[in-house]
Protein backbone atom coordinates (compact mmCIF):
# COMPACT_ATOMS: atom_id res chain seq x y z
CA UNK A 1 0.00 0.00 0.00
CA UNK A 2 2.51 2.41 0.79
CA UNK A 3 5.40 1.11 -0.97
CA UNK A 4 5.40 4.41 -3.46
CA UNK A 5 6.37 6.57 -0.67
CA UNK A 6 10.00 6.14 1.42
CA UNK A 7 10.56 4.74 4.50
CA UNK A 8 10.30 8.20 6.36
CA UNK A 9 7.00 9.16 4.74
CA UNK A 10 6.00 5.89 5.54
CA UNK A 11 6.04 6.15 9.06
CA UNK A 12 4.85 9.79 8.94
CA UNK A 13 1.99 8.35 7.64
CA UNK A 14 1.66 6.22 10.49
CA UNK A 15 2.51 9.32 13.05
CA UNK A 16 -0.52 11.63 11.27
CA UNK A 17 -2.88 8.83 11.64
CA UNK A 18 -2.50 8.61 15.07
CA UNK A 19 -2.34 11.76 15.38
CA UNK A 20 -5.85 12.33 13.75
CA UNK A 21 -7.70 9.62 15.33
CA UNK A 22 -6.60 10.85 18.93
CA UNK A 23 -7.36 14.62 18.66
CA UNK A 24 -10.89 13.22 16.96
CA UNK A 25 -11.69 11.10 20.22
CA UNK A 26 -9.92 13.67 22.67
CA UNK A 27 -12.61 16.41 20.80
CA UNK A 28 -15.33 13.78 21.68
CA UNK A 29 -14.77 13.33 24.69
CA UNK A 30 -12.07 14.56 26.64
CA UNK A 31 -12.12 11.59 29.60
CA UNK A 32 -13.91 8.80 27.78
CA UNK A 33 -11.54 9.44 24.44
CA UNK A 34 -8.65 9.26 26.73
CA UNK A 35 -9.76 6.29 27.51
CA UNK A 36 -10.76 4.80 24.49
CA UNK A 37 -7.25 5.71 23.23
CA UNK A 38 -5.60 3.91 25.94
CA UNK A 39 -7.32 0.61 25.10
CA UNK A 40 -6.76 0.97 21.67
CA UNK A 41 -3.14 1.70 21.54
CA UNK A 42 -2.78 -1.21 24.01
CA UNK A 43 -4.52 -3.71 22.48
CA UNK A 44 -2.71 -2.92 19.03
CA UNK A 45 0.63 -3.35 20.83
CA UNK A 46 -0.26 -6.35 22.59
CA UNK A 47 -1.54 -7.94 19.21
CA UNK A 48 1.23 -7.03 17.00
CA UNK A 49 3.58 -8.44 19.84
CA UNK A 50 1.27 -11.64 20.12
CA UNK A 51 1.51 -11.96 15.84
CA UNK A 52 5.38 -11.21 16.27
CA UNK A 53 6.27 -14.22 18.43
CA UNK A 54 3.77 -16.34 16.76
CA UNK A 55 5.69 -15.39 13.15
CA UNK A 56 9.22 -15.72 14.87
CA UNK A 57 8.11 -19.29 16.38
CA UNK A 58 7.07 -20.47 13.30
CA UNK A 59 10.20 -19.23 11.76
CA UNK A 60 12.30 -20.91 13.75
CA UNK A 61 13.30 -17.84 15.55
CA UNK A 62 14.25 -17.50 19.58
CA UNK A 63 11.77 -15.57 21.31
CA UNK A 64 14.00 -13.02 22.96
CA UNK A 65 14.38 -9.05 23.36
CA UNK A 66 16.87 -9.09 20.90
CA UNK A 67 14.70 -10.73 18.27
CA UNK A 68 12.19 -8.62 19.26
CA UNK A 69 13.57 -5.13 18.90
CA UNK A 70 15.63 -6.92 15.31
CA UNK A 71 12.15 -7.13 14.03
CA UNK A 72 10.46 -3.99 15.95
CA UNK A 73 12.70 -1.36 16.96
CA UNK A 74 11.00 0.00 20.29
CA UNK A 75 9.00 2.47 18.46
CA UNK A 76 10.05 1.97 15.11
CA UNK A 77 12.48 1.20 12.67
CA UNK A 78 12.80 5.01 11.09
CA UNK A 79 15.91 6.17 10.56
CA UNK A 80 15.50 9.78 12.67
CA UNK A 81 15.21 7.86 15.87
CA UNK A 82 18.15 8.33 17.99
CA UNK A 83 18.58 5.43 19.97
CA UNK A 84 21.82 4.92 22.87
CA UNK A 85 21.68 1.28 22.93
CA UNK A 86 22.62 0.29 26.87
CA UNK A 87 22.58 -2.78 26.84
CA UNK A 88 21.65 -5.38 24.33
CA UNK A 89 20.90 -8.70 25.39
CA UNK A 90 18.94 -11.63 25.49
CA UNK A 91 17.02 -11.33 28.88
CA UNK A 92 17.72 -7.65 29.06
CA UNK A 93 17.61 -4.54 26.70
CA UNK A 94 18.16 -0.92 27.81
CA UNK A 95 18.24 2.08 25.88
CA UNK A 96 17.57 5.62 25.70
CA UNK A 97 15.89 7.47 22.70
CA UNK A 98 17.32 11.14 22.00
CA UNK A 99 15.15 12.23 18.98
CA UNK A 100 11.50 10.55 18.10
CA UNK A 101 10.18 11.55 14.55
CA UNK A 102 6.27 10.28 16.30
CA UNK A 103 7.14 12.76 19.20
CA UNK A 104 8.71 15.49 16.85
CA UNK A 105 5.25 15.26 14.46
CA UNK A 106 2.71 15.18 17.39
CA UNK A 107 4.39 18.20 18.98
CA UNK A 108 3.89 19.97 15.87
CA UNK A 109 0.50 19.15 15.66
CA UNK A 110 -0.44 20.12 19.72
CA UNK A 111 -0.49 16.38 19.85
CA UNK A 112 1.84 15.74 22.69
CA UNK A 113 -0.66 14.89 25.09
CA UNK A 114 -2.12 11.95 23.29
CA UNK A 115 1.59 11.26 22.13
CA UNK A 116 2.19 10.73 25.55
CA UNK A 117 -0.84 8.23 26.20
CA UNK A 118 0.57 6.11 23.25
CA UNK A 119 3.93 6.07 24.79
CA UNK A 120 2.48 5.44 28.43
CA UNK A 121 0.63 2.03 26.57
CA UNK A 122 2.36 1.13 23.56
CA UNK A 123 5.32 -0.78 24.86
CA UNK A 124 3.60 -2.63 28.06
CA UNK A 125 1.23 -3.56 25.34
CA UNK A 126 4.05 -4.96 23.06
CA UNK A 127 5.61 -6.75 25.51
CA UNK A 128 2.57 -8.11 27.26
CA UNK A 129 1.73 -9.66 23.80
CA UNK A 130 5.60 -10.86 23.14
CA UNK A 131 6.08 -12.78 26.16
CA UNK A 132 2.59 -13.86 26.97
CA UNK A 133 2.44 -11.28 30.36
CA UNK A 134 5.91 -12.85 31.49
CA UNK A 135 8.11 -9.72 30.60
CA UNK A 136 8.66 -6.71 32.07
CA UNK A 137 8.67 -3.12 30.16
CA UNK A 138 9.66 0.13 31.77
CA UNK A 139 8.98 3.42 30.50
CA UNK A 140 10.82 6.20 33.03
CA UNK A 141 10.81 8.96 30.82
CA UNK A 142 9.37 9.79 27.54
CA UNK A 143 9.76 12.57 24.78
CA UNK A 144 5.85 13.05 24.97
CA UNK A 145 6.17 14.26 28.28
CA UNK A 146 7.14 18.37 28.59
CA UNK A 147 9.43 17.36 31.55
CA UNK A 148 11.93 15.08 29.61
CA UNK A 149 14.63 15.13 26.80
CA UNK A 150 15.00 11.75 26.06
CA UNK A 151 13.25 8.84 26.85
CA UNK A 152 14.76 6.26 29.12
CA UNK A 153 13.56 2.37 28.39
CA UNK A 154 14.19 -0.91 29.80
CA UNK A 155 12.49 -4.55 28.77
CA UNK A 156 13.34 -7.37 31.05
CA UNK A 157 12.46 -11.20 29.95
CA UNK A 158 13.90 -13.38 32.03
CA UNK A 159 14.12 -17.16 31.78
CA UNK A 160 13.52 -17.54 35.46
CA UNK A 161 10.14 -16.46 35.04
CA UNK A 162 9.48 -18.59 31.71
CA UNK A 163 7.58 -21.73 31.17
CA UNK A 164 8.79 -24.47 29.88
CA UNK A 165 7.63 -23.71 26.75
CA UNK A 166 8.77 -20.29 26.70
CA UNK A 167 12.43 -21.38 27.25
CA UNK A 168 12.31 -23.66 24.41
CA UNK A 169 10.90 -20.88 22.27
CA UNK A 170 13.69 -18.59 23.87
CA UNK A 171 16.48 -21.20 22.99
CA UNK A 172 15.59 -21.50 19.40
CA UNK A 173 18.62 -20.52 17.37
CA UNK A 174 16.94 -18.09 14.71
CA UNK A 175 17.62 -14.32 14.09
CA UNK A 176 15.06 -12.05 13.27
CA UNK A 177 15.17 -9.21 10.45
CA UNK A 178 13.71 -5.79 10.24
CA UNK A 179 10.02 -5.75 9.78
CA UNK A 180 8.98 -2.11 9.56
CA UNK A 181 5.56 -3.54 8.60
CA UNK A 182 4.42 0.10 8.56
CA UNK A 183 1.10 -0.07 6.89
CA UNK A 184 0.22 -3.10 8.70
CA UNK A 185 0.80 -1.46 11.76
CA UNK A 186 -1.78 1.55 10.53
CA UNK A 187 -4.24 -0.70 10.13
CA UNK A 188 -3.64 -2.68 13.32
CA UNK A 189 -3.58 0.79 15.24
CA UNK A 190 -6.79 1.43 13.38
CA UNK A 191 -8.26 -2.17 14.47
CA UNK A 192 -7.25 -1.66 17.83
CA UNK A 193 -9.11 2.01 18.22
CA UNK A 194 -12.14 1.09 16.29
CA UNK A 195 -12.59 -2.44 18.87
CA UNK A 196 -12.12 0.08 22.25
CA UNK A 197 -14.87 2.70 20.54
CA UNK A 198 -17.24 -0.63 19.66
CA UNK A 199 -17.76 -0.29 23.58
CA UNK A 200 -18.08 3.41 23.86
CA UNK A 201 -21.18 3.59 21.65
CA UNK A 202 -22.11 4.85 17.99
CA UNK A 203 -20.59 8.63 19.07
CA UNK A 204 -17.28 6.99 19.99
CA UNK A 205 -17.48 5.40 16.13
CA UNK A 206 -18.22 8.67 14.59
CA UNK A 207 -15.72 10.38 16.23
CA UNK A 208 -12.93 8.12 14.81
CA UNK A 209 -14.65 8.22 11.89
CA UNK A 210 -14.06 11.62 11.86
CA UNK A 211 -10.37 11.14 12.70
CA UNK A 212 -9.74 8.63 9.72
CA UNK A 213 -11.95 11.40 7.20
CA UNK A 214 -9.45 14.07 8.49
CA UNK A 215 -6.13 11.63 7.91
CA UNK A 216 -7.07 10.63 4.56
CA UNK A 217 -7.52 14.66 3.51
CA UNK A 218 -4.82 15.53 5.54
CA UNK A 219 -2.63 13.39 3.04
CA UNK A 220 -3.44 15.73 0.35
CA UNK A 221 -2.66 18.27 1.98
CA UNK A 222 0.79 17.44 4.11
CA UNK A 223 1.87 15.33 0.69
CA UNK A 224 3.12 18.10 -1.45
CA UNK A 225 5.28 19.51 1.41
CA UNK A 226 6.97 15.80 1.11
CA UNK A 227 8.44 16.29 -2.63
CA UNK A 228 11.66 14.36 -2.67
CA UNK A 229 10.66 11.71 -0.46
CA UNK A 230 8.34 9.59 -2.68
CA UNK A 231 8.21 8.49 -6.16
CA UNK A 232 7.20 11.62 -8.39
CA UNK A 233 4.59 9.99 -10.26
CA UNK A 234 2.66 8.39 -7.08
CA UNK A 235 -0.78 8.41 -7.42
CA UNK A 236 -1.81 10.33 -4.17
CA UNK A 237 -5.61 10.11 -5.17
CA UNK A 238 -4.96 6.35 -5.83
CA UNK A 239 -3.60 5.43 -2.84
CA UNK A 240 -5.83 7.46 -0.70
CA UNK A 241 -8.70 5.77 -1.72
CA UNK A 242 -6.96 2.27 -1.49
CA UNK A 243 -6.18 3.02 2.26
CA UNK A 244 -9.86 3.96 2.71
CA UNK A 245 -10.95 1.27 1.32
CA UNK A 246 -8.73 -0.85 3.55
CA UNK A 247 -9.49 0.78 6.92
CA UNK A 248 -13.07 0.13 5.87
CA UNK A 249 -12.41 -3.46 5.64
CA UNK A 250 -11.74 -3.12 9.02
CA UNK A 251 -14.90 -2.79 10.37
CA UNK B 1 27.69 12.23 61.88
CA UNK B 2 23.99 10.68 62.87
CA UNK B 3 22.52 10.24 65.64
CA UNK B 4 22.47 7.30 67.80
CA UNK B 5 18.75 6.66 66.62
CA UNK B 6 19.70 7.32 63.17
CA UNK B 7 22.36 4.63 64.10
CA UNK B 8 20.19 2.01 65.02
CA UNK B 9 18.22 2.69 62.03
CA UNK B 10 20.80 2.26 59.69
CA UNK B 11 21.69 -0.88 61.39
CA UNK B 12 17.65 -2.50 60.96
CA UNK B 13 18.01 -1.38 57.42
CA UNK B 14 20.91 -2.69 56.70
CA UNK B 15 19.85 -6.60 58.08
CA UNK B 16 16.71 -6.24 56.52
CA UNK B 17 18.96 -5.87 52.83
CA UNK B 18 21.05 -8.81 53.92
CA UNK B 19 18.37 -11.02 54.46
CA UNK B 20 17.33 -10.76 50.80
CA UNK B 21 20.75 -11.36 49.79
CA UNK B 22 21.88 -13.87 52.08
CA UNK B 23 19.01 -16.04 51.07
CA UNK B 24 19.03 -15.62 47.49
CA UNK B 25 22.50 -16.08 47.44
CA UNK B 26 21.89 -19.33 48.80
CA UNK B 27 19.12 -20.13 46.58
CA UNK B 28 20.98 -19.61 43.38
CA UNK B 29 24.48 -21.12 44.62
CA UNK B 30 22.00 -24.76 45.13
CA UNK B 31 19.71 -24.57 42.20
CA UNK B 32 20.46 -22.27 39.88
CA UNK B 33 17.78 -21.02 37.46
CA UNK B 34 15.05 -22.99 39.54
CA UNK B 35 16.71 -20.52 42.77
CA UNK B 36 16.00 -17.92 40.96
CA UNK B 37 12.77 -18.52 40.12
CA UNK B 38 12.16 -19.65 43.73
CA UNK B 39 13.47 -16.55 44.64
CA UNK B 40 12.04 -14.12 42.15
CA UNK B 41 8.56 -15.83 43.44
CA UNK B 42 9.36 -15.27 46.68
CA UNK B 43 10.13 -11.20 46.19
CA UNK B 44 6.59 -11.24 44.12
CA UNK B 45 4.44 -12.28 47.26
CA UNK B 46 6.44 -10.06 49.72
CA UNK B 47 5.06 -7.03 47.16
CA UNK B 48 2.01 -8.16 46.71
CA UNK B 49 1.40 -8.79 50.52
CA UNK B 50 3.30 -5.07 51.67
CA UNK B 51 0.68 -3.63 48.94
CA UNK B 52 -2.59 -5.39 49.81
CA UNK B 53 -1.71 -4.97 53.46
CA UNK B 54 -0.81 -0.70 52.70
CA UNK B 55 -4.24 -1.01 50.18
CA UNK B 56 -6.88 -2.77 53.17
CA UNK B 57 -5.04 0.07 56.09
CA UNK B 58 -6.17 2.64 53.13
CA UNK B 59 -9.48 1.66 52.48
CA UNK B 60 -9.92 1.08 56.65
CA UNK B 61 -9.15 4.93 56.98
CA UNK B 62 -11.21 6.01 54.02
CA UNK B 63 -8.48 7.09 52.29
CA UNK B 64 -8.65 6.92 48.15
CA UNK B 65 -5.91 4.02 46.98
CA UNK B 66 -3.83 6.05 44.36
CA UNK B 67 -0.45 7.16 44.29
CA UNK B 68 -0.38 10.18 46.43
CA UNK B 69 -1.67 7.78 49.30
CA UNK B 70 0.67 4.48 48.45
CA UNK B 71 3.46 6.91 49.08
CA UNK B 72 2.77 9.33 51.55
CA UNK B 73 0.00 8.47 53.97
CA UNK B 74 0.97 5.66 56.40
CA UNK B 75 3.99 3.66 54.38
CA UNK B 76 5.10 0.87 55.90
CA UNK B 77 8.71 1.47 54.58
CA UNK B 78 10.19 3.36 57.43
CA UNK B 79 12.26 5.96 56.58
CA UNK B 80 16.61 5.84 56.05
CA UNK B 81 18.52 8.98 56.63
CA UNK B 82 20.91 7.79 53.96
CA UNK B 83 18.41 8.17 50.82
CA UNK B 84 19.12 10.65 48.27
CA UNK B 85 15.95 11.05 46.15
CA UNK B 86 14.22 13.76 43.92
CA UNK B 87 10.91 14.35 43.68
CA UNK B 88 9.83 15.22 40.17
CA UNK B 89 5.90 14.72 40.68
CA UNK B 90 4.01 13.32 43.07
CA UNK B 91 0.32 13.97 43.30
CA UNK B 92 -2.70 10.83 42.92
CA UNK B 93 -2.22 9.95 39.03
CA UNK B 94 1.67 9.68 39.30
CA UNK B 95 4.84 9.71 41.11
CA UNK B 96 7.77 10.75 39.05
CA UNK B 97 11.39 10.46 40.82
CA UNK B 98 15.08 9.93 41.04
CA UNK B 99 17.21 7.99 43.79
CA UNK B 100 20.52 9.01 43.72
CA UNK B 101 21.49 6.90 46.89
CA UNK B 102 20.22 3.66 47.50
CA UNK B 103 21.86 2.11 50.89
CA UNK B 104 20.20 -1.18 49.80
CA UNK B 105 21.88 -1.43 46.19
CA UNK B 106 25.58 -0.15 47.96
CA UNK B 107 25.48 -2.67 50.75
CA UNK B 108 24.49 -5.64 47.63
CA UNK B 109 27.64 -4.43 45.64
CA UNK B 110 30.03 -4.17 48.99
CA UNK B 111 28.71 -7.89 49.30
CA UNK B 112 29.75 -8.98 45.87
CA UNK B 113 25.53 -9.22 45.71
CA UNK B 114 24.50 -7.04 42.89
CA UNK B 115 22.45 -9.15 41.05
CA UNK B 116 20.78 -10.66 43.35
CA UNK B 117 19.49 -7.10 44.08
CA UNK B 118 18.51 -6.54 40.61
CA UNK B 119 16.33 -8.93 41.21
CA UNK B 120 14.42 -7.28 43.86
CA UNK B 121 14.42 -4.53 41.98
CA UNK B 122 12.98 -5.83 39.39
CA UNK B 123 9.94 -8.25 41.15
CA UNK B 124 9.41 -5.95 44.02
CA UNK B 125 8.21 -2.96 42.79
CA UNK B 126 6.16 -3.92 40.32
CA UNK B 127 4.41 -6.62 42.36
CA UNK B 128 3.78 -3.65 45.59
CA UNK B 129 2.54 -0.77 43.68
CA UNK B 130 0.72 -2.98 41.12
CA UNK B 131 -0.93 -4.66 43.44
CA UNK B 132 -1.53 -2.17 45.83
CA UNK B 133 -4.06 -0.58 42.85
CA UNK B 134 -5.53 -3.55 42.01
CA UNK B 135 -3.33 -4.43 39.13
CA UNK B 136 -4.03 -1.33 37.39
CA UNK B 137 -0.61 0.70 38.38
CA UNK B 138 1.41 1.00 35.60
CA UNK B 139 5.14 0.36 37.19
CA UNK B 140 8.21 1.94 35.32
CA UNK B 141 11.81 1.57 36.20
CA UNK B 142 13.58 2.30 33.98
CA UNK B 143 16.93 2.75 35.83
CA UNK B 144 18.15 1.32 39.00
CA UNK B 145 21.32 1.55 41.04
CA UNK B 146 21.48 -2.39 40.62
CA UNK B 147 22.11 -2.19 37.28
CA UNK B 148 26.04 -1.34 36.69
CA UNK B 149 25.42 0.80 33.76
CA UNK B 150 23.06 3.32 36.10
CA UNK B 151 23.99 5.98 38.54
CA UNK B 152 20.39 6.38 39.64
CA UNK B 153 17.19 5.15 40.30
CA UNK B 154 14.28 6.28 37.52
CA UNK B 155 10.99 5.74 39.09
CA UNK B 156 7.56 6.73 36.77
CA UNK B 157 5.09 5.06 38.78
CA UNK B 158 1.25 5.95 37.65
CA UNK B 159 -2.15 5.02 38.17
CA UNK B 160 -5.10 6.61 34.97
CA UNK B 161 -8.68 6.80 35.90
CA UNK B 162 -9.35 6.03 32.31
CA UNK B 163 -7.50 2.77 32.58
CA UNK B 164 -9.48 2.01 35.57
CA UNK B 165 -13.32 0.22 35.67
CA UNK B 166 -15.66 2.69 36.75
CA UNK B 167 -16.47 1.15 39.79
CA UNK B 168 -12.85 1.85 40.79
CA UNK B 169 -12.68 5.38 40.12
CA UNK B 170 -14.02 6.74 43.02
CA UNK B 171 -12.27 4.28 45.57
CA UNK B 172 -9.12 5.33 43.71
CA UNK B 173 -9.85 9.20 43.02
CA UNK B 174 -11.88 11.52 44.72
CA UNK B 175 -13.08 14.27 42.22
CA UNK B 176 -15.28 10.99 41.18
CA UNK B 177 -16.64 10.38 44.77
CA UNK B 178 -18.66 13.63 45.25
CA UNK B 179 -20.00 12.62 48.76
CA UNK B 180 -16.11 11.60 49.77
CA UNK B 181 -15.53 13.49 53.41
CA UNK B 182 -11.92 12.45 53.48
CA UNK B 183 -9.57 10.38 55.77
CA UNK B 184 -11.30 8.95 58.98
CA UNK B 185 -7.69 9.45 60.71
CA UNK B 186 -4.63 9.93 59.96
CA UNK B 187 -2.12 6.96 59.59
CA UNK B 188 1.21 6.99 61.09
CA UNK B 189 4.02 5.71 59.03
CA UNK B 190 5.75 2.89 59.59
CA UNK B 191 9.05 3.94 62.10
CA UNK B 192 12.70 2.38 63.39
CA UNK B 193 12.31 -1.09 64.79
CA UNK B 194 8.45 -2.47 64.33
CA UNK B 195 8.54 -1.00 60.51
CA UNK B 196 11.72 -2.97 59.67
CA UNK B 197 10.41 -5.61 61.59
CA UNK B 198 7.59 -6.16 59.67
CA UNK B 199 9.03 -6.04 56.73
CA UNK B 200 12.43 -8.38 57.64
CA UNK B 201 9.53 -11.07 58.53
CA UNK B 202 7.31 -10.49 55.48
CA UNK B 203 10.42 -11.40 52.84
CA UNK B 204 11.64 -13.90 55.39
CA UNK B 205 8.70 -16.41 55.06
CA UNK B 206 7.53 -15.08 51.73
CA UNK B 207 11.23 -16.17 50.12
CA UNK B 208 10.93 -19.68 51.93
CA UNK B 209 7.46 -20.19 51.60
CA UNK B 210 7.95 -19.89 47.70
CA UNK B 211 11.93 -22.08 48.19
CA UNK B 212 9.36 -24.64 50.01
CA UNK B 213 6.70 -24.50 47.29
CA UNK B 214 8.59 -24.82 44.26
CA UNK B 215 11.73 -26.76 45.59
CA UNK B 216 10.59 -28.71 48.53
CA UNK B 217 12.25 -29.36 51.07
CA UNK B 218 16.07 -28.83 49.79
CA UNK B 219 14.63 -24.97 49.04
CA UNK B 220 13.86 -24.90 52.53
CA UNK B 221 17.48 -26.43 53.27
CA UNK B 222 18.95 -23.50 51.17
CA UNK B 223 17.18 -21.05 52.93
CA UNK B 224 18.34 -22.69 56.18
CA UNK B 225 22.08 -22.36 54.79
CA UNK B 226 21.41 -18.39 54.06
CA UNK B 227 20.26 -18.00 57.43
CA UNK B 228 23.39 -19.30 58.66
CA UNK B 229 25.59 -17.27 56.79
CA UNK B 230 23.74 -14.41 57.68
CA UNK B 231 24.08 -15.53 61.06
CA UNK B 232 27.77 -15.45 61.03
CA UNK B 233 28.03 -12.35 59.30
CA UNK B 234 25.29 -10.69 61.68
CA UNK B 235 27.68 -11.39 64.73
CA UNK B 236 30.44 -9.38 63.24
CA UNK B 237 28.15 -6.43 62.30
CA UNK B 238 26.67 -6.02 65.55
CA UNK B 239 30.12 -6.16 67.05
CA UNK B 240 31.27 -3.88 64.97
CA UNK B 241 27.91 -1.35 65.52
CA UNK B 242 28.41 -1.98 69.20
CA UNK B 243 31.63 -0.74 69.16
CA UNK B 244 30.94 2.14 67.12
CA UNK B 245 28.18 2.68 69.19
CA UNK B 246 30.66 2.61 72.30
CA UNK B 247 27.74 0.24 73.53
CA UNK B 248 27.89 -3.58 75.62
CA UNK B 249 26.84 -6.07 73.22
CA UNK B 250 23.57 -7.23 74.92
CA UNK B 251 20.42 -8.32 73.64
CA UNK B 252 18.73 -5.31 74.51
CA UNK B 253 21.49 -3.65 72.16
CA UNK B 254 20.72 -6.88 69.89
CA UNK B 255 16.25 -6.13 69.91
CA UNK B 256 17.26 -2.05 69.41
CA UNK B 257 19.75 -3.02 66.30
CA UNK B 258 18.33 -6.12 64.99
CA UNK B 259 14.82 -6.26 63.14
CA UNK B 260 14.25 -9.49 65.28
CA UNK B 261 13.19 -9.90 68.56
CA UNK B 262 15.58 -10.93 71.09
CA UNK B 263 12.87 -13.46 71.79
CA UNK B 264 11.32 -15.15 68.95
CA UNK B 265 8.26 -16.14 71.08
CA UNK B 266 7.31 -12.40 72.08
CA UNK B 267 6.97 -11.43 67.88
CA UNK B 268 3.37 -12.38 67.24
CA UNK B 269 4.08 -11.75 63.49
CA UNK B 270 5.55 -15.55 63.60
CA UNK B 271 2.00 -16.95 64.51
CA UNK B 272 1.01 -15.86 60.56
CA UNK B 273 4.57 -15.91 58.98
CA UNK B 274 6.17 -18.65 60.95
CA UNK B 275 3.86 -21.81 60.03
CA UNK B 276 5.20 -24.56 58.00
CA UNK B 277 8.28 -24.90 59.92
CA UNK B 278 9.52 -21.27 58.90
CA UNK B 279 9.79 -19.85 62.82
CA UNK B 280 11.83 -22.69 63.77
CA UNK B 281 14.04 -22.59 61.04
CA UNK B 282 14.76 -19.57 61.92
CA UNK B 283 15.47 -20.06 65.35
CA UNK B 284 17.89 -23.09 64.68
CA UNK B 285 19.51 -21.47 61.58
CA UNK B 286 20.11 -17.97 62.74
CA UNK B 287 19.45 -17.87 66.69
CA UNK B 288 21.12 -20.64 67.94
CA UNK B 289 24.47 -19.78 65.74
CA UNK B 290 24.11 -15.83 66.33
CA UNK B 291 23.83 -16.16 70.42
CA UNK B 292 26.81 -18.53 70.07
CA UNK B 293 28.92 -16.57 68.55
CA UNK B 294 28.12 -13.62 70.80
CA UNK B 295 28.09 -15.00 74.00
CA UNK B 296 24.58 -14.05 74.47
CA UNK B 297 22.17 -16.43 76.50
CA UNK B 298 20.33 -18.22 73.91
CA UNK B 299 16.20 -17.79 73.66
CA UNK B 300 14.74 -20.33 75.91
CA UNK B 301 12.44 -21.59 72.86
Amino acid sequence: MLEQFNGQVQFDCFGMLYAELSAALLRWDRAKGERVIRQGVEEYAREKGTQLRLRQVEGGMGIHLQNLFAAQPCCGSDKRFDRLSRRDEKQAQLMEVHSCPLAELWAARDGSFAGSLYCEEYAHGLMKGYTDGVGQANVSNALTYPRDHCCVLSFYYRLANMTPRQQEEFAQEGTAVCEPHVWENMLGLYRGLLRAVERQGAEASEALRQGLDAFLEGLHREFPQQKGRMDPDVDLDGVVEEMRAAFGQQE
Amino acid sequence: MYSQEELEIINLADSFTLLYSFLGQALLEQFCLEGERALREGTRRFGRDRGETLRKKHLGANVKVNMLSLFTVGPDLPPDPRYKKERISLNPQERVSRTDYCPMADLWKEYGAQDIGRIYCEEFHSACYGHYAYGYTKVNLAKTLTQPEDQWCAFNVFLRPENLPEELKPVCFAEYDPDYSGPARELPGAYGKSGFATLFLKLYAHIAAAALDQLGEPGMQAVCQGLERMAQDGAQRLRKAAQEQHEPLTLEFFARNYPLEADPDREPMWEEYGTNGRKEAMVRHFYGPLFQELGLVPCTC
